[in-house]
């Protein structure tokens, strides 16, 4: 924690207009990254993740707008950056890799083609050298040279997941975000592209924020977590503390509800949180977990609950004194 | 039909899907299926994904005609029905599908889409059916209030529980579930698994459950079916398979399954091995490159599924 962080996000507020409203997605989030670090965002369908990452790729023409709050990448405020100087840092500095990767590849271009013209489009190396390293970055990533001349159609769900961390690492980003990256496999292959972006995070000591609403895959790659509900970030800190002791009674619940291999239906039925999340953008009075809490209190509706902090790792917004 | 005979019951059962293009490349979805599910079984098939077993679900129901084999439900051979007599046999096996709101009418009303089955199949009178309306969204806990709504201003869980009532609608014997909660959040999962646990005892179910989480397997299930590459691997009661499963693939699958306080990453044996192009069509056994005990006869000839144990099989060299 010492040392300055790669990425920080001050009181970001983030909406996105549909037909009929503007959605509120993100409100007053704050998180911040250093470097070689990996920070989990989870939360739900809803909470806000994705648009969250979204703003702090700078995604946000047309539909996503940043209402306020600041967004600083190695110090510079991003959202000071004219849009052509965002999109040089995101795209060297800042790699992305998607929930589902074969539909975020061009289905008529071969997996050497994407590798070489993302390669291309920002380095300034000829064709050839392009072509080498592309083959280099997918034996690095357990994919034999040969499938450069395949199109993605042919390869497994794996093996696409490979090739999205090859795109994803490939101009030597400093942050790489990583939305659901295995939400698209089953779990045989899940620990072993798991394994993988370990090595290449370690490889290239990248930082990773990692979006996922699967706690047991957090806590195998995380060093730290932020849960997030209905656009706020409602409890941070440690991994191992957060899902330890959890204070915020939503992380608690999501842990609860977690299945094992203890539970069964007949002698040790699964927890549940009553109801649902809030649809996004619904206005919620206080807290907006209080609706669903088992320990909710009329003043949780009276306003919304400040974070505050419990040790000098770990953070809750929960306004209850017994907040372990 | 006699009591012993299972209400479903599969024999080589191979269903072939054909790509366009000018090849036509022809993938093997399922190849040779036997399985046999009892009256009252809660069957769990798991597998990853394009393992054959959305493909087997559908084939069981008539939903896909397959390539070859035969499926009976209840003792009749549902290839040898007519169209009409299939129809209405159709009311005794539903199906409730993954996604729960590409798989309802947006253009319907929650109550029409309950209805809707009731009228195809002419059950009862339109006051008979408004009752049995009522008295599903009750059983799935949906408001009545939501009876107007139309499924695009329900929550996620709200959609399935309605995906849940029309497959219960006419009371069917046999119940399809193909990844019924792995669409919703966790939270909203174990309202579903605990309702799904509620329904099965109040209807006296026999379910089939496909799912590609063995937690929910193992939460609701009393045998097991494993699936790889369009092939039946493993079949075993539940409590057996938990204990420790005989094929590789399946204590691969049951060492991987991701657990909240685990410390560190879990070493896979097969790691780096899975290299193959998915697509290949090899002989011998197809989990063979990933396997830590392949011996020559696996890249020889296919395993074939055999008895090995108390109501145990398993398609494994290991064990022939």
């Amino acid at each position: 924690m010492a040392s300055d962080p790669l990425l920080e996000v001050r009181h970001l507020s983030v909406s996105y207009q549909t037909t009929s409203d503007i959605i509120r997605a993100v409100r007053d989030a704050s998180l911040r990254i250093s470097e070689g670090e990996t920070l989990a965002l989870a939360g739900e369908t809803g909470s806000g993740k994705s648009t969250l990452a979204q703003a702090v790729l700078g995604l946000t023409d047309g539909q996503v707008r940043v209402e306020s709050g600041e967004i600083l990448f190695q110090g510079t405020n991003l959202r000071s950056l004219k849009s052509g100087n965002w999109k040089k840092i995101r795209s060297r500095e800042i790699g992305i890799i998607f929930q589902d990767t074969r539909s975020a590849l061009n289905p008529v271009l071969t997996i050497g083609s994407h590798l070489t013209e993302t390669l291309l489009a920002h380095q300034k190396i000829p064709a050839k050298s392009a072509r080498a390293k592309a083959m280099e970055l997918l034996q690095e990533v357990g994919i034999p040279g040969s499938y450069m001349n395949l199109y993605p159609f042919e390869l497994s769900g794996g093996e696409c997941q490979r090739v999205g961390i090859a795109l994803g690492i490939c101009n030597n980003p400093k942050l790489l975000i990583a939305d659901e990256p295995t939400s698209a496999v089953d779990s045989t292959l899940q620990v072993q592209i798991l394994g993988l972006l370990q090595r290449m995070k370690e490889r290239y000591r990248l930082a990773l924020l990692l979006i996922s609403h699967d706690l047991p895959l957090i806590s195998q790659v995380s060093d730290r977590i932020s849960v997030m509900y209905h656009g706020r970030i409602v409890e941070s800190g440690l991994v191992g503390e957060v899902l330890a002791s959890p204070a915020h009674p939503y992380t608690q619940g999501l842990i609860q509800c977690q299945p094992d291999l203890r539970h069964h239906h007949e002698t040790h039925p699964l927890a549940t949180i009553p109801g649902s999340a809030p649809v996004s953008g619904e206005e919620v009075p206080g807290c907006p977990f209080s609706p669903r809490c088992t320990k909710s209190m009329p003043e949780c509706r009276d306003s919304v609950p400040h974070v505050r902090e419990l040790s000098g790792t770990h953070w809750a917004a929960c306004i209850r004194d017994d907040m372990s | 039909m006699n009591a012993t005979t299972p209400l479903l019951r599969i024999r080589g059962l191979c269903k072939d899907f054909v790509s366009g293009g000018l090849w036509g490349v022809r993938t093997q979805a399922l190849c040779d299926v036997d399985m046999e599910v009892a009256r009252g079984d809660i069957r769990g098939i798991v597998g990853e994904s394009g393992s054959g077993k959305t493909t087997l679900a559908r084939c069981s129901l008539r939903l896909l005609d397959p390539t070859r084999g035969v499926v009976e439900f209840d003792g009749q051979d549902l290839a040898a029905l007519s169209p009409a007599a299939l129809r209405r046999r159709r009311r005794e096996f539903q199906m409730v599908f993954q996604d729960p709101f590409a798989s309802l009418d947006p253009a319907m009303s929650v109550g029409e889409i309950l209805r809707e089955p009731l009228s195809v199949h002419k059950a009862g009178t339109r006051k008979a059916q408004d009752e049995r309306i009522r008295e599903l969204m009750h059983e799935v806990a949906l408001d009545e209030s939501l009876i107007r709504r139309s499924p695009a201003e329900l929550s996620g869980g709200q959609q399935q529980r309605v995906g849940l009532a029309r497959g219960l609608a006419l009371k069917p014997r046999l119940l399809v579930a193909d990844e019924p909660v792995s669409a919703l959040d966790v939270s909203v999962q174990a309202q579903i698994l605990n309702l799904l646990a509620g329904l099965i005892k109040q209807y006296g179910l026999t379910l089939v459950l496909i799912s590609h989480s063995l937690y929910a397997v193992h939460y609701l299930c009393t045998s097991i079916t494993v699936m790889y590459r369009g092939r039946v691997i493993e079949e075993s009661p539940a409590a057996r398979f938990f204990e420790g499963p005989r094929h590789p693939y399946s204590r691969l699958l049951l060492d991987s399954m991701p657990a909240l306080h685990s410390t560190g990453r879990k070493s896979i044996s097969g790691e780096e091995k899975d290299r193959e192009h998915f697509a290949q069509v090899q002989a011998g056994c197809s989990f063979r490159a990933r396997c830590p005990y392949a011996m020559p006869v696996c890249s020889e000839k296919i395993p074939p599924l055999a008895e090995i144990g108390q109501g145990e099989k398993a398609a494994c060299f290991l064990y022939l």
